[in-house]
């Protein structure tokens, strides 16, 4: 990385690797379905049912289309985020290494669709199906297109776009925001793609376990397991959640509130955020698994995501270190759940962790450290 | 009023500040010191938004024990403010308001004395750094605590508004609110008496003469 130009090295430690770092839960999850679930034999079936039906293909296209919005989100945010204002000196480059820069990040960003794209279309060479070769070119050519030029756009024009609406205002005289809405809004305003490929990923694993209890007998511990999935999937999110905490509202902490109260509001937050994923539980696997099993599982996922929240507590320094420990106690809990450990178990001790761990480090936690 | 013992800062490795005993008595005071020299870090230590070792007591209040109490007892402002962008300044001021058990009068008239209430509905993404200082302002002033801290409280700020501050000011002091303010700027002994300065150098914190 030393041998590359300081304007690129920059770049893509601040673009590229904060990305990934700020996506791991999100790439758990895929790494998970796509080396654990499906075998190398099956990917290469996978791809070429894509090459061979546009329909598939058009799937595919669209689910990593929304990685990559993703992405371009994500430097779009950075770019009008304080503290970041001097990656706009980019424009004083010439045009072309512009490009060259944005490309290299894009590319960095979008390695996974890039690859697997790259791979349908040799797949596509291969078979001659020139439809699809052309497809996944013209795919490949509008995101980085978008990326580079949307990137560019923001470093020349910053803070466009920021107009307050009629109904915004409107709003805002109507209501005064609960503070446990915070975090959910903030969600849909900054981070709407985000927060529905979260959204994407968690229910699309909920979806498809109640279409496998439908078709077969399984005991509670799949539902279990998609559970466990489930809650971490939205670890980024969780990350998120504990950068608005401490960072955006850092003035929090000088507020005369309980310990109490503020793991209340924690416990709230985590619950509206998965309102969606408690309809389905209950809609989907109410009728196959029992209502009663079902209904415990509504807690454990909000169990799951307060234990994932409040071990950001912790500072553990380097971060890859964290993120380890993160892994392995998803293998943990996956084992417990294989060895039939009783959910409510696990439900009981996932929040008396995560209120330990918010009574033992929330007023030791160092909030200026780098994250 | 406020009392430090074995106060103690670091970042990792790195000391930050370092008091072992220091008293600070009621009243306005000025924080003085060179940039990175430590007063932001001291005034969010004392705020107990930064967590330290050793003592720090407001009258009785100790900070690492009675920390609902205390921080009752602290009010601070930030030097450079930010808030979350669809906020408006509304939301956070009836939020801390509810939490400072602040009366509608005071919010009332803090609004009306800062400007805040030409901007009460509009979300913090659209404002200037003026407006968000402002806010961050009346925030700091919400409730009856004891102490007061301002960072910088005079940056970015136009004159009719600094002239409104230092009015506030006077206005809680006499009402027996202290107030620590840190600046790089001069307060004018006319509209802000100032009881005590204190600089920041050396890693500790000093009473000036």
């Amino acid at each position: 990385m030393n041998k590359l130009p300081i304007d690129l090295r920059l770049l893509i430690r601040t673009l590229g690797v904060r990305f990934y770092q700020e996506n791991i839960g999100f790439f758990f999850v895929l790494l998970g379905f796509g080396l654990g679930i499906l075998r190398p034999t099956e990917h290469i079936y996978l791809i070429q049912a894509t090459v061979g039906s546009a329909y598939v293909l058009g799937i595919v296209l669209i689910a990593w289309g929304l990685f990559c919005l993703k992405a371009i989100v994500f430097t779009s945010q950075q770019l009008e985020a304080p503290g970041y204002e001097w990656i706009r000196e980019t424009t004083l480059l010439p045009l072309l290494r512009q490009i060259v820069v944005w490309m290299w990040v894009m590319l960095l960003q979008c390695l996974l669709p890039t690859i697997y794209v790259g791979i349908i279309v040799f797949q596509a060479i291969y078979y001659q199906q020139w439809p699809s070769v052309a497809l996944g070119a013209v795919f490949l050519l509008i995101v980085y297109t978008l990326g580079i030029w949307r990137a560019i756009h923001k470093t020349y024009h910053p803070g466009t776009g920021r107009t307050t609406s009629m109904f915004t205002l409107r709003l805002n005289r109507w209501m005064v925001k609960p503070v446990y809405l915070w975090f959910g809004i903030a969600l849909l305003k900054q981070y709407p793609v985000s927060l529905l490929l979260t959204k994407l990923l968690s229910l699309g694993l909920l979806l498809i376990t109640a279409q496998l209890y439908m078709h077969d007998t399984y005991d509670y511990r799949l539902l279990t397991v998609t559970v466990l999935a489930s809650g971490f999937s939205h670890t980024m999110l969780m990350y998120r959640y504990h950068h608005f905490q401490h960072i955006s509202l850092l003035f929090f902490r000088n507020l005369p509130i309980s310990l109490t109260q503020r793991f209340s509001t924690n416990l709230l937050t985590v619950a509206l955020i998965l309102l969606p994923e408690f309809a389905v539980l209950l809609r989907q696997f109410g009728p196959e698994v029992g209502w009663v099993t079902a209904g415990w599982h509504i807690p454990l996922l909000i169990s799951f995501l307060m234990v994932i929240y409040h071990s950001r507590l912790l500072q553990v320094i380097p971060e890859e270190k964290f993120f380890q420990w993160l892994f392995y106690t998803f293998v943990i809990y996956f084992l417990l759940i294989m060895f039939s450990i009783p959910p409510l178990l696990l439900l009981l001790t996932n929040f008396f962790v995560a209120a330990a761990l918010f009574r033992i480090h929330y007023y030791h936690h160092e909030p200026s450290l780098p994250e | 009023m406020i009392n430090f013992v074995e106060f103690k800062k670091k970042y990792g490795a790195f000391t930050a500040l370092q008091i072992s005993q220091q008293s600070i008595p009621p009243g306005i005071h000025w924080l003085k010191g060179q940039n990175g020299s430590g007063k932001t870090t001291l005034l969010k230590c004392l705020a107990g938004l930064l967590p330290f070792s050793g003592n720090i007591s407001l009258y009785e209040l100790n900070a690492q024990q009675q920390r609902i109490g205390y921080r009752e007892q602290v009010n601070y402002g930030e030097a450079e403010p930010l808030y979350p962008e669809f906020l408006s300044a509304r939301d956070l001021i009836q939020f801390v308001a509810k939490t400072r058990r602040a009366q509608q009068s005071q919010i009332d008239s803090l609004g009306k004395a800062l400007g805040v209430q030409q901007f009460l509905y509009q979300p913090c993404g659209s404002y200037s750094s003026g407006m968000l200082k402002k806010l961050s302002l009346v925030l700091a002033l919400l409730g009856s605590s004891k102490l007061v801290l301002l960072d910088e409280p005079l940056i970015t700020l136009d004159t009719s508004t600094v002239d409104q501050l230092y009015a506030l000011i006077r206005h809680y002091a006499s009402a027996g609110r202290s107030f620590l303010l840190s600046s790089h700027q001069e307060f004018p002994a006319g509209k802000l008496p100032i009881n005590r300065i204190y600089e920041v150098r050396n890693k500790t914190i000093y009473e000036v003469e």
